[in-house]
């Protein structure tokens, strides 16, 4: 199990260091950027989990160019419709956009100018004609807005769209020409299909891709953690051992580290956030953004844990001096400061490196935590899980895909440091 | 014995003193850096001890029940109407319920988990400690897990199974209790059911953890001589198990009052996760003003409350310690 969980945190720290290198980094840096994910599903599962029941894929389309106008293909083959289909125009001209089903009947979807994109699901008119003719019964359109309109233009003829939907299964064409004629080969619209899947780890409320804030979300969690703990047990054996002493530094040292343990842990990590990071401020509470050095992060983190772990150090040292090796060390003559190098820093050493692996999952937790308060140094994994969450509980939906990943993410990398804290532990007590 | 619990309550106050002084200081620094300037600048001290008070009149104003200021002032033709607005009615918009309310929320929160957590806790650590089997199996799994993974992870979970999947517990608190309010049947049980939630999250997280500790302490003392001489007496088990408890109980103790802090902090996010106007919904708005308006008076608002929490829970404990500890009595 040791192996395993060596494995585990080896993994992680191989995963950070490539992860981020997988995602756009325009992902990055327009997270916060609402609107620049309109061309993304919103909240679908992952694409390996949709090719495992059948959800139909997000994909761009490729046209091809055929005597003035642009045809795109469409394998349907699921069943379920998708999400949405969008096109965007690279013109400004009048666009006349026909639909080909499988049987190959035609029908018309649109002609006229298209403005930003055009959303297939909100073609009301042309939805209700396809489905007069499709239809049996035929559906409202308030009917349709229940559900997806999207279901008309794939279901069987002849069949109740809405209700027990039919998939018609096979190629659909959609075909885009000009209103008043050809159209230029640079003039090539895209065609987005958004599926009910998308991606390695799908979307979130805003169409998110959750794999770009999971895996570029990696490296700053494990770097600062890692890091934020080894700086928390170094500044605690050094505080805990010093205040144990009765030298001229103990009593200072024991005091501030009383007054450490004391001070509210979130209140002073929002501040310290404030002070020392970049603010830059957006349109919306929404995208904000803090930017702060993964150094300083770390050294916050270790502030904020310093108190309670220096107090549990400076326990062990002054157990450590009660006993009676320590006493015939004085007894010999033995000064304060040499009986902690000699006697108390080879007890406390395993105890420190045991506070280090318990500490990285303590930091990883209080680092997502923050983001609760709208406080998100840099950008880590409480990016990603926090501003769902923000949104509100009444709108939050907690999709697995995006709860799982990361739970069993800092699960595991907590059950590992654990594992290895309590390896530690129970050589450092069968050695004390 | 009384002069001891005296001296830790004075020790605690000086404490909650000098707590209260660093948090001013860093709001204000803070509110400097926001602003674009040196937070250095707030460090002086007479601008600190200002800062300071402002923050604690505050913090006292805040309790008057005084509505917004309307003023009207008419100039030529025109009248322009101010509406300034009261610590207290600041609150009172910006969070959705009374301070004392707000407090109140996040002690009932507390108190019910911690009472909770601490008979469970025991219970669990005492039989896994003592007699070992399932009980101690389970555990050592659990507790390292729950202490490790965030508090507000368990929270989702609970949500996801208990409101999305099984619809048993009201979700938002605020959202439930305005419901409620229409019907006109608001009780002390309708504030209980809708802090249901965030309560069984708490608990749930934290039993675990405090077990592991208790189970921990357990065994290292049923190794002492004085257990197996009692074991080989042919004492019951129950009454062995109370001995045990009554030993292990003030080490246990110092363990609840070093813990409290972060039961506080997974309080804070379950608070928001659930919609309950209390002290972690107050800080969170606080973090929120302090960013955009550069005003740190309801952040250190909360700061003070969470500090004055900490402050009672430390007291009350650590003059329990002294009331529960033998050695420590017989000192005295």
């Amino acid at each position: 199990m040791r192996r395993f969980s060596i494995l585990i945190v080896a993994f992680f720290i191989t995963f950070s260091i490539i992860g981020p290198h997988t995602v756009v980094e325009k992902n990055v840096e327009n997270w916060n950027n609402v609107s620049y994910w309109k061309y993304n599903p919103i909240g679908v599962p992952p694409e390996w989990y949709g090719y495992l029941v059948g959800l139909p894929k997000t994909e761009w389309l490729r046209g091809t160019y055929q005597n003035g106008s642009f045809v795109y293909y469409y394998n349907f083959h699921y069943s379920k419709v998708p999400q949405n289909i969008l096109i965007i125009p690279n013109t400004t001209r009048n666009l006349k956009i026909v639909l080909v089903d499988p049987r190959g009947k035609e029908y018309n979807l649109w002609n006229g100018i298209v403005s930003g994109y055009l959303n297939l699901a909100t073609l009301s008119s042309s939805i209700i004609d396809i489905a007069r003719d499709k239809c049996n019964p035929k559906p409202t359109w308030s009917q349709l807005l229940f559900h997806n309109p999207l279901r008309v233009i794939f279901s069987k003829p002849g069949t109740d769209c809405v209700f027990n939907f039919i998939p018609l299964k096979g190629t659909y064409k959609i075909i885009i020409t000009g209103t008043f004629g050809r159209l230029n080969r640079g003039d090539e619209p895209k065609v987005r299909v958004l599926g009910l899947s998308y991606g390695r780890l799908g979307t979130d409320v805003y169409g998110r891709d959750i794999w770009t804030g999971y895996a570029y979300g990696a490296r700053e969690t494990i770097e600062v953690s890692v890091l934020g703990a080894g700086i928390l047990a170094l500044l605690a054996l050094i505080m805990g051992a010093l205040s144990a002493v009765a030298t001229n530094l103990g009593k200072p040292i024991d005091v501030t580290s009383r007054i450490l343990t004391s001070i509210p842990p979130l209140p002073l990590a929002v501040v310290l956030v404030l002070i020392f990071g970049r603010i830059k401020y957006g349109v919306t509470p929404l995208s904000l953004r803090i930017n702060i050095n993964p150094y300083a992060m770390a050294f916050i983190v270790a502030i904020v844990f310093l108190g309670t772990s220096s107090r549990e150090i400076r326990s062990i040292v002054k157990e450590e001096l009660k006993k009676d090796y320590i006493e015939s060390s004085r007894a010999i003559g033995a000064t304060q400061l040499q009986i902690v190098r000699f006697h108390v820093l080879p007890v406390l050493v395993p105890y420190v490196v045991y506070l280090f692996a318990i500490s990285v999952p303590g930091i990883i937790g209080f680092i997502t935590l923050l983001g609760f308060f709208n406080v998100i140094p840099g950008f880590n994994w409480g990016t990603m899980m926090s501003t769902p969450l923000r949104a509100g509980i009444t709108t939050y939906v907690p999709y697995w895909w995006e709860i799982v990943p990361l739970g069993l993410s800092l699960g595991l990398v907590a059950y590992a440091f654990i594992d290895i804290g309590r390896l530690v532990e129970s050589k450092f007590f069968r050695k004390a | 014995m009384n002069g001891r619990i005296i001296g830790v309550i004075l020790r605690e106050t000086a404490l909650l003193i000098t707590v209260i002084l660093i948090l001013s200081t860093l709001i204000a620094s803070s509110e400097a850096t926001l602003q674009k300037e040196s937070p250095l600048s707030e460090l002086h001290q007479g601008k600190l001890l200002n800062r300071t008070e402002e923050y604690l009149r505050f913090s006292v104003d805040v309790f008057k029940n005084e509505n917004e200021k309307v003023v009207t002032i008419t100039k030529d033709n025109s009248t322009f109407i101010y509406h300034i607005q009261t610590p207290h009615s600041l609150f009172v918009s910006s969070i959705g319920t009374t301070p004392i309310m707000s407090i109140l929320l996040t002690l009932t929160i507390l108190s019910t988990s911690l009472l909770l957590i601490l008979i469970f806790g025991t219970l669990w650590g005492l039989r896994a400690g003592y007699g070992g089997g399932i009980l101690d199996r389970v555990l050592r799994i659990l507790g390292p897990l729950f202490s490790a993974i965030p508090g507000w992870f368990w929270a989702v979970a609970l949500l996801w199974i208990l409101w999305w999947k099984l619809n048993v517990l009201p979700l938002s608190y605020i959202d439930y209790i305005h419901r409620t309010s229409v019907e006109g049947r608001v009780t002390i049980f309708t504030h209980l059911k809708g802090l249901a939630l965030p309560i069984l999250t708490l608990t749930i997280v934290n039993v675990p953890v405090y077990a592991m500790m208790v189970r921990n302490l357990i065994i290292k003392e049923k190794d002492e001589d004085y257990v197996t001489i009692d074991i080989l007496k042919g004492l019951p088990d129950g009454w062995i198990e109370r001995k045990l408890l009554r030993v292990v109980l003030p080490s246990f103790l110092t363990f609840t009052s070093y813990s409290f802090l972060n039961l506080l902090m997974n309080d804070m996010a379950v608070e928001i996760l659930f919609n309950v106007p209390g002290i972690g919904r107050t800080f969170s708005v606080g973090v929120m003003m302090l960013i955009f308006f550069q005003n740190g008076d309801m952040l250190f608002f909360a700061s003070l409350i969470m500090s004055i929490m900490y402050f009672a829970n430390t007291s009350i404990l650590e003059s329990l310690y002294l009331k529960l500890d033998p050695r420590v009595r017989r000192d005295a």
